[in-house]
């Protein structure tokens, strides 16, 4: 028996699972104290979060707090995990194409758009010494911790859940999914799909997983329009623009979740290299085609 | 018979002579002995486990979040300028540790039943 919690933060849906009921309410304010602090510093979208301070300072070296140093470092970590795959200087790409405003003020348009490539300035652009609390960034770099900050933030969730209830839990944030102390027996049961707001009962393929984490990557969601073309969230850094690799969904498991978006964003942009990328790390992976066949890979089950 | 003092003079100054060169020759091979000792030394202290040469730095991009340098055979890593001996297996002549994802844990995928009860997707 589990308890179960669903309410909506960072700009996308929380889920929280538990394994006593009765500490569900204990959890939910852990995960809620973690997430508020991850969106006052983490958010791209707030004049008031400590990332948008930094991006609209125009450059030069700042000093930071604890928790916007570990955002970073994890950003950058994931940078040079994935040989600048994943990369946090993407801002004033996301901003080019459109994605410069929370999602839900993101509209169409059928205006004339300009689609030129542009590569995005470079991690290696950033001087981060986060014991010391300081970053260099260079004038006009925007940075955009996104989806390394929600599983980073999926992850701190957990853990501060799991030590406030002293039970296993569950978070679920936005499809990415981190898992803190003992699962049920068998594991936790996951639906994996294209899109994190799927109902349950939605297509898919069910995995049942005991720890770590989970993270889906996927074009087919926060898509949007300008001047006839398509858009979507994932952007290339060599191009500035959106990914045109050939998946149209990521699902990697790792042991973290951190670890696992990184990979999930990463093979998104890879394309046809993920499946060789993800088996030389020993990743599980569920890569989905744009017709909607599924490959599995690196122990991923059929 | 009793030598004469001029022969009993050239045998002494020949015997100074012979004592000159031996002293000569002493010090030429002490001279020689503590520079092969010297050299024997530093090749030794080149040689041996524990020694530590300092190689440069690791260069990446997030200073305060780059991993510590390659383990070696005296490898405190404190100052992360300091890596690990020239046996051959130095943090200099090794390839740099490249950081990747962690995979997951051993028994990652279980095999219970039951309907889903989280959504992994796309956001």
């Amino acid at each position: 028996m589990t308890g179960a919690a669903v309410w909506r933060a960072l700009g996308t849906q929380v889920r929280l699972l538990v394994r006593e009921p009765s500490r569900l309410g204990l959890a939910r304010r852990a995960v809620e104290r973690e997430l508020a602090e991850i969106d006052l510093t983490c958010s791209r979208f707030r004049e008031d979060s400590e990332l948008g301070r930094l991006n609209s300072a125009g450059g030069g070296e700042h000093e930071i707090g604890p928790l916007l140093a570990e955002a970073l470092a994890a950003a950058l970590r994931a940078a040079r995990m994935t040989g600048g795959a994943v990369d946090p200087t993407v801002g004033g790409a996301m901003r080019r194409i459109g994605y410069g405003c929370d999602f839900s003020l993101v509209v169409s348009g059928s205006g004339k758009f300009e689609l030129a490539p542009l590569p995005v300035p470079g991690w290696r652009q950033i001087h981060l010494d986060a014991e010391r609390g300081r970053v260099r960034v260079p004038e006009g770099v925007e940075l955009d911790l996104g989806s390394t900050a929600k599983a980073l933030a999926a992850d701190r969730a957990a853990a501060r859940a799991r030590g406030a209830a002293s039970c296993g839990v569950l978070v679920e944030l936005g499809g990415d999914i981190a898992i803190a102390g003992p699962a049920p027996e068998g594991g936790w049961p996951v639906l994996v799909t294209d899109d994190c707001t799927a109902p349950l009962e939605g297509p898919g393929q069910v995995v049942h997983l005991t720890g770590g984490g989970l993270a889906t990557s996927s074009t087919t969601v926060r898509r949007w329009s300008r001047g006839g073309v398509w858009l979507h969230h994932i952007v290339d850094p060599a191009t500035g623009l959106p990914a045109t690799g050939c998946w149209r969904t990521a699902t990697v498991g790792a042991g973290s979740c951190l670890d696992a978006n990184t990979a999930a964003t990463a093979a998104m942009v890879l394309g046809t290299e993920a499946p060789a990328w993800l088996t030389a790390r020993r990743l599980p992976a569920r890569l989905v085609g744009a017709g909607g066949g599924a490959l599995a890979v690196a122990g991923w089950p059929r | 018979m009793p030598a004469q003092p001029a022969e009993s003079a050239l045998r002494i100054a020949r015997r100074d002579r012979a004592l000159k060169r031996l002293e000569n020759l002493t010090a030429v091979c002490a001279g020689g002995a503590v520079g092969l000792a010297a050299m024997l030394g530093m090749l030794a202290a080149g040689s041996f486990p524990g020694h530590q040469v300092r190689a440069p730095a690791r260069q990446a991009g997030a200073s305060g979040s780059a991993p510590p340098s390659a383990g070696g055979t005296d490898n405190d890593g404190a100052d992360g300028g300091e890596a690990a001996g020239d046996t051959g297996q130095g943090a200099g002549d090794q390839p740099v540790p490249v950081e990747q994802p962690q995979p997951p844990p051993g028994g990652f995928f279980g095999f219970g039943g039951g309907g889903p009860v989280a959504v992994s997707g796309g956001s």
